[in-house]
């Protein structure tokens, strides 16, 4: 039967010169914060045989308690590859300038490297390291809600911090601990296998979302809880936390971008010549969709017309007598009509001319989960990311009569609200 | 049961799994439109609140 802890921290322990750790240092409190087992046997302190073979066992990477400026993380890399520092300290802080990686990094590594044992041991019950790393996440979590947590969520946090994570647990997993060589490659091999596990479920996960099974994934998450719960009184099961967050992930990611893969995959183009022939509205799943309305004579007054895309592009061409008005959403992606562009996560575009009588308006609601929107008047006007002669403006709807743009205007409007 | 086999960290990351699973549920029954200015916030704390909770009470034994 499990017995919870309750043991206060230990007093801090005075710091002690920076002497490289060579000695058998398995960690206590710090790694592992999801500790999978209802049981496990209280660790056992080192035999003092093993402690005086210090000098044949192999080198540990360690957070330095001497060599410190938050956790020692980088003193402790510098000391395992013996580079100075700073090198360290330096990287840190231009990859968290750079989108904020560097952040994650370190919180990573302060996360799941265990610090040396020269510092005073390491208290047994609480774990303050997990403790400040989660009060951080908290506030970073609040610093997104409150405000621009772009720096924070941006595409090179996820991206590096994502690599960062799957480095440092391989890196943990095939460490030598003076076991045999099998066991080392067992223990890498079990973790490939968990990463490997964990990306088939993300996957699996998503798509499961995205092809309408959104409600039964959310309803095991809610049933993962409730299992949580009820195994808190009987011992605890905290290993259902990562399964919890393997599949809750993918299907908010899936739910916030709006990803709706009903319509089939592929390229689709649509190229009415007459109204008759116009439909409501166009959809695909996945690919790119391509509606040319040139040809079609538009009445006066409005005319709606439906786009919707899972993951890809929709591409709108529209004569050039016709006013637009847009209310477009995407998930995540760039929105243009004409001129007027925005992209990033969240686009919610909208553009509602005043109307004229008489004129012809053509009405667009779009919704793009993952992927892009844009309306022109020709062909030569598509932004493909890397045209030659023009760059847009990508900001999140800054700038939005970007100069670069100007060549396409909503010409069919007489006045743009 | 006795007091040593209750563990609150699995009750606290039991409720926020709950919370967050009612979350992506609304979304899915169109209750609420989930975007991602709400979801990162809310995966983000409910992922830092179980951290706290798991340092506050220590490792299982």
């Amino acid at each position: 039967m499990s017995i919870p802890s309750d043991q206060p921290d230990q007093p801090d322990q005075p710091d002690q010169p920076d002497e490289p750790v060579t000695g058998p240092t398995e960690p206590m409190s710090s790694g592992d914060p999801l500790e999978a087992g209802p049981e496990r046997p209280q660790q056992e302190p080192p035999p003092p045989a093993a402690a005086t073979a210090a000098a044949g066992a192999p080198r540990r990477l360690t957070r330095s308690s001497s060599d410190r400026v938050l956790g020692g993380v980088a003193g402790g890399l510098g000391r395992y590859f013996d580079i100075d520092p700073i090198i360290f300290r330096i990287g840190f802080v231009v990859l968290t300038i750079a989108g904020g990686a560097g952040v994650l990094a370190y919180l990573a590594a302060w996360l799941v490297v265990p610090a040396d044992p020269i510092g005073g041991e390491v208290p047994a019950g609480r774990n303050r390291v997990l403790t400040w790393i989660g009060g951080g996440v908290l506030l970073i979590a609040a610093g997104v809600a409150l405000g621009d947590g772009l720096f924070f969520i941006g595409p090179p946090l996820f991206g590096f911090g994502l690599l960062a994570l799957l480095g440092v647990a391989l890196w943990r997993a095939a460490e030598n601990r003076g076991e045999d060589g099998n066991d080392v490659l067992r223990r890498a091999g079990l973790a490939i296998l968990l990463i490997v596990i964990s990306g088939v479920g993300f996957v699996a996960v998503a798509v499961g979302a995205a092809v309408g099974g959104g409600a039964v994934i959310a309803g095991l998450v809610i049933a993962i809880g409730v299992a949580l719960c009820v195994a808190a009184f009987v011992g605890g099961a905290r290993w259902l936390v990562l399964p919890a967050l393997i599949i809750a992930i993918p299907l908010g990611f899936v739910a916030a971008a709006g990803i709706d893969v009903d319509g089939g995959v592929g390229e689709r183009d649509y190229r009415p010549t007459d109204l008759a022939e116009l439909r409501d509205g166009y959809e695909l799943g996945i690919g790119e969709l391509r509606v040319d309305l040139r040809d079609v004579d538009l009445p006066a007054g409005r005319t709606p017309l439906e786009l919707s895309m899972g993951i890809g592009s929709v591409r709108v061409l529209v004569p050039e007598d016709v006013c637009v008005a847009s209310d477009v959403r995407v998930g995540a992606g760039y929105a243009r009509v004409f001129d007027r562009d925005s992209a990033g996560l969240d686009v919610d575009w909208r553009q509602s001319p005043t109307e004229t009588e008489g004129a012809k308006r053509l009405v667009i609601d779009g919704n793009i989960g993952v992927g892009e929107l844009q309306v022109v008047h020709n062909v030569t006007e598509f932004h493909d990311g890397d045209g030659p002669d023009r760059t847009f403006n990508d900001g999140f709807g800054s700038d939005p009569f970007g100069t670069d743009n100007a060549l396409d205007r909503n010409a069919g409007c007489m006045e743009v609200a | 049961m006795t007091p040593r086999d209750f563990d609150p960290a699995s009750l606290v990351a039991g409720l926020l799994v709950c919370g967050l699973g009612v979350l992506l549920l609304l979304d899915q029954v169109d209750a609420i439109d989930l975007r991602f200015g709400y979801f990162f916030p809310a995966i983000l704390g409910t992922v830092g609140a179980i951290m706290l909770a798991v340092g506050l009470t220590g490792r299982r034994r």
